[in-house]
């Protein structure tokens, strides 16, 4: 049903065309489609499409930022079906690292495990790692996950894992993101706790198995 | 490369591809000339060579002049271009003499436009954020809503009976104690009795909100002639409006086409709207109620004279704990939740309420409810001639009784009769305890239904009478029948053999009636009517297996009501747990570890109270209670019946649960 549509959906995304997407995502909505193949098949699909066109010098950024707040406003037109999921008990944190600004991917992680019947809290793009610390005091979560989808925030990265360790050694941590397609996983070896996650299949099973 | 290409390769980068506004107009500001960039930016007006430079900018009426913007061409002017996207853009323009024309050079600043980019995006993302974090405490909110609706419902319900008792017997002392105590006393009593009676009406209330909100507003819609229906409400509140000496005047239509109500709740409707016009009804005055078609509705009205409800106050007249500040004639009370009730009832039958008040002069309330089509009506009488006839049964052969059924309520005594006679047997009656030990005396009665609460002497009394005055082997057995909460031993302690709750079922009739033909067979008291053992241990058998249900339907109906999904838990729980506890308890039995049989016991019984499974609690009430007594059952007796009596409930427990999905997944 989404392959019918991407193309329609992906042009409409790149002119802007907001209301189109808007009434093709009500559409399968409407149809019942699963938010997990709305999430793969079309928005992260769509996104990938999008920057890889953008790094081909395709696009402009203005064009990737367009498409970027589109698809986080469709978001919305999701969160009903998966706030209302029963709720387990369990709960994440997902936030990008300190100056990352690239929110989506983590966002959509934290509606899966939302959609999986964790609690999961999103703090946003550029989360200093105070206010990460204070979150984590306050909802005590059972996991916590970091974006990065730049490989040059992987510094970031390592010494917000290294301040989240000092104070809650025994936190899971989940890192993900694109830019691990660069490198970086190697570094990840040293810290205990600290897991990789490639895709949101592997982390749909991973946390079905938490 | 000669000057001239340079200057020529440079024109046409400016005026072909270069982001920036090049325009070229004469002394008039007269556009002669535009490159791509601004005919893209502007739009039509600069296919037009008349256009006019000032036509195409934004003006607040204070634009320069062209020479004014010519004296300083070199410093940058800030000036807004109309676009063709209709947003005005800002634009920073540099004007140079040349021949006879003027070239005008304009350029965005792009650091500026770089701050609001990342501003929006931003802003835009945040949005996004507060907008997820929001829909997720709204989701939280219905949860916890309904989690409310849950709570209140348990509360209310739980409540009502410790209340109902304190009413009772409060209602009991001030009976019995009229003289033995002094005024002041009897007033406090009276107090006591009054305030109760408000709770129960609140907490009735509270529980019809709570159903209600939580949408379990369930509907059993039956073809009603409104006409009579209303006629029979009006006389229920006709003795409240004698005791104020106000009229009820009905007034409607000679005939009115047939409506599906709810009839019980519709009648909560006429109750609450006619007393609260009573209510608020001065004495001596008139309470018209009428009702008449209005196209595809029967509106119904009911008119006061009272003070009227002040206008301020009307759009908060259904909401619930809103109570006017109109104060009633005679002191009576309000719990504020009547009206809120009302409406949802009235709004759950597709039909409308409103009110039309006027201060000083007197208050309407309105409701219609929409007249079903025929075809609709048709369906349902369909649905309705299939539903199962009541199997008869001749238990009266194998156990041949004598049966009083006492009971000043007529509709009672004529219900008790009818599933008695269903069972093949003809009941005597007697409408009060006079009446009634009248008859004991003069026949002898093998069974006595006896209502507790009868109108000259209590059932109580009359059962301690008759305990005082016939022996043992002589007395009929004596079932208590109540409509309200009242102790089992309190009954027993009377003398009687048992108790029945209202409205009786035929089940429970069965099973009085089994027990009675069993001790009767034990002891051998009546001739003709000694029951076999062997008959009564098939009989008492077959009871169980033929019953449709094992289970009390009143428990099951009452946690369907407030929380289906817990009922279907409590199942789950019971089904699972039960059988490890019957193995556990073969394990005691042949240990004899007396404390652990007695903990197993217990535990099943309360299990299996929680469900209603009357005959697996019984069977265990019986076990502990008579385990050092001569009526003890035996052990292997005990787990045999159990097993079975379980496996049955078993049964009608998954029935329960799958009608249950059923029923939650239709109301999705």
């Amino acid at each position: 049903m989404i392959k019918e549509q991407y193309d329609d959906y992906f042009s409409a995304l790149i002119a802007g065309d907001r209301a189109k997407c808007t009434s093709i995502v009500k559409g399968l909505i409407e149809e019942e489609v699963s938010v997990q193949d709305l999430y793969l098949q079309l928005f992260q699909a769509s996104m990938y499409e999008v920057g890889k066109l953008w790094e081909n010098n395709k696009i402009s950024v203005a064009v990737e930022h367009m498409a970027t707040a589109i698809t986080e406003g469709l978001l919305n037109l999701v969160y009903p079906i998966i706030f209302s999921a029963e709720h387990i008990g369990k709960s994440a944190i997902i936030t990008c690292v300190p100056k990352e600004y690239h929110q989506i991917g983590a966002k959509m992680v934290a509606d899966i495990f939302e959609l999986n019947g964790w609690d999961g809290y999103f703090l946003g793009a550029n989360t200093p790692t105070e206010e990460l610390l204070r979150m984590v005091e306050d909802k005590q979560p059972d996991l916590l996950g970091l974006s990065m989808s730049l490989y040059f925030s992987l510094g970031a990265l390592e010494k917000t894992i290294q301040m989240v360790q000092s104070t809650y050694p025994q936190l899971d941590i989940l890192v993900g993101g694109q830019g691990f397609l660069w490198g970086g996983r190697d570094v990840l070896t040293k810290y205990p706790q600290v897991n990789y996650v490639d895709s949101i299949t592997g982390l749909e099973k991973l946390i079905q198995t938490a | 490369m000669s000057k001239y290409l340079l200057n020529e390769i440079v024109y046409q980068y400016l005026y072909q591809q270069a982001f920036l506004v090049l325009l070229i107009v004469d002394q008039q500001g007269k556009i002669l000339d535009a490159n791509q960039y601004a005919r893209d930016m502007v739009g039509p007006k600069l296919m037009k060579t008349t256009t006019n430079l000032y036509e195409v900018l934004v003006d607040f009426g204070s634009l320069p002049s062209l020479e004014e913007l010519l004296r300083d061409g070199r410093q940058s002017r800030m000036l807004n271009l109309n676009t063709a996207s209709g947003l005005p853009q800002t634009f920073y323009f540099n004007f140079y003499e040349y021949d006879c024309d003027i070239l005008v050079l304009g350029q965005l600043d792009n650091a500026e436009t770089e701050i609001l980019r990342k501003s929006l995006l931003d802003s835009n993302s945040e949005a996004n954020n507060l907008s997820r974090e929001l829909q997720k405490k709204n989701i939280q909110l219905a949860k916890l809503n309904e989690l409310k609706n849950q709570f209140l419902g348990m509360a209310a319900h739980d409540l009502r009976n410790p209340i109902s008792i304190i009413q009772q017997y409060s209602e009991f002392l001030l009976n019995e104690t009229k003289d033995a105590l002094a005024s002041e006393q009897l007033d406090l009593l009276s107090r006591i009795r009054s305030s109760s009676q408000f709770m129960l009406h609140l907490l009735n209330d509270l529980l019809d909100i709570a159903k209600i909100e939580s949408g379990k507003l369930d509907l059993e819609l039956h073809e009603t002639e409104i006409i009579p229906f209303i006629e029979a409400n009006i006389v229920v509140n006709r003795v409240l409006a004698t005791k104020k000496q106000i009229q009820l005047v009905y007034q409607h239509y000679e005939k009115l086409p047939v409506v599906m109500i709810d009839r019980p709740k519709i009648e909560q409707v006429l109750n609450n709207l006619l007393s609260n016009a009573i209510k608020y009804s001065p004495q001596q005055s008139t309470v018209h109620v009428s009702a008449f078609q209005s196209g595809d509705y029967i509106m119904v009205s009911v008119k006061d004279q009272g003070p009227g409800i002040p206008e301020n106050e009307i759009s908060t007249l259904f909401d619930a704990f809103r109570t006017t500040s109109v104060k009633s004639t005679a002191g009576e009370k309000s719990t504020g939740l009547g009206l809120t009730i009302v409406q949802k009832i009235i709004i759950g039958h597709q039909g409308k309420i409103w009110v039309d008040s006027h201060v000083g002069k007197g208050t309407t309330f309105f409701f219609t409810l929409p007249i079903f089509e025929e075809e609709l009506k048709e369906e349902k009488v369909r649905q309705m001639s299939l539903a199962p006839s009541v199997i008869k049964s001749n238990l009266a052969e194998k156990i041949p009784l004598d049966i009083l059924v006492v009971d000043d309520e007529v509709d009672q005594i004529a219900l008790t009769s009818l599933l008695l006679e269903q069972l093949g047997y003809s009941p005597k009656t007697a409408n009060n305890a006079q009446q009634a030990l009248e008859e004991i005396n003069h026949y002898d009665y093998d069974l006595v239904l006896l209502d507790i609460q009868l109108p000259d002497i209590d059932g109580i009394t009359a059962a301690r009478h008759v305990n005082q005055h016939y022996p043992m082997d002589r007395r009929p057995k004596i079932i208590a029948v109540t409509g309200t909460e009242i102790p089992r031993e309190q009954c027993i302690q009377a003398g009687m053999d048992d108790y029945l709750r209202k409205p009786v079922a035929l089940e429970d009739l069965q099973s009085v009636i089994l027990e009675v033909g069993k001790s009767m067979g034990r002891s051998s008291v009546k001739s003709g009517a000694i029951v076999p053992e062997s008959l009564l241990a098939v009989s008492q058998d077959d009871h169980f297996v033929q019953n449709r249900s094992c289970l009390d339907k009143n428990v099951i109906n009452e946690y369907k009501s407030i929380d289906p999904a817990f009922l279907n838990e409590l199942i789950d729980m019971f089904l699972e747990q039960t059988p490890g506890l019957i193995q556990e308890l073969h394990e005691a039995l042949e240990n004899k570890e007396s404390d652990q049989i007695m903990h197993i016991v217990k535990q099943i019984q309360g299990a299996s109270a929680n469900l209603g499974a009357e005959p697996l609690t019984q069977l265990c009430v019986q076990y502990t209670e008579h385990s050092n007594t001569k009526n003890a059952i035996s052990e292997h007796d005990f787990l045999e019946q159990l097993e079975s009596r379980f496996e049955h409930i078993a049964h009608d427990l998954e029935q329960v649960k799958e009608g249950n999905d059923d029923k939650n997944k239709g109301g999705t």
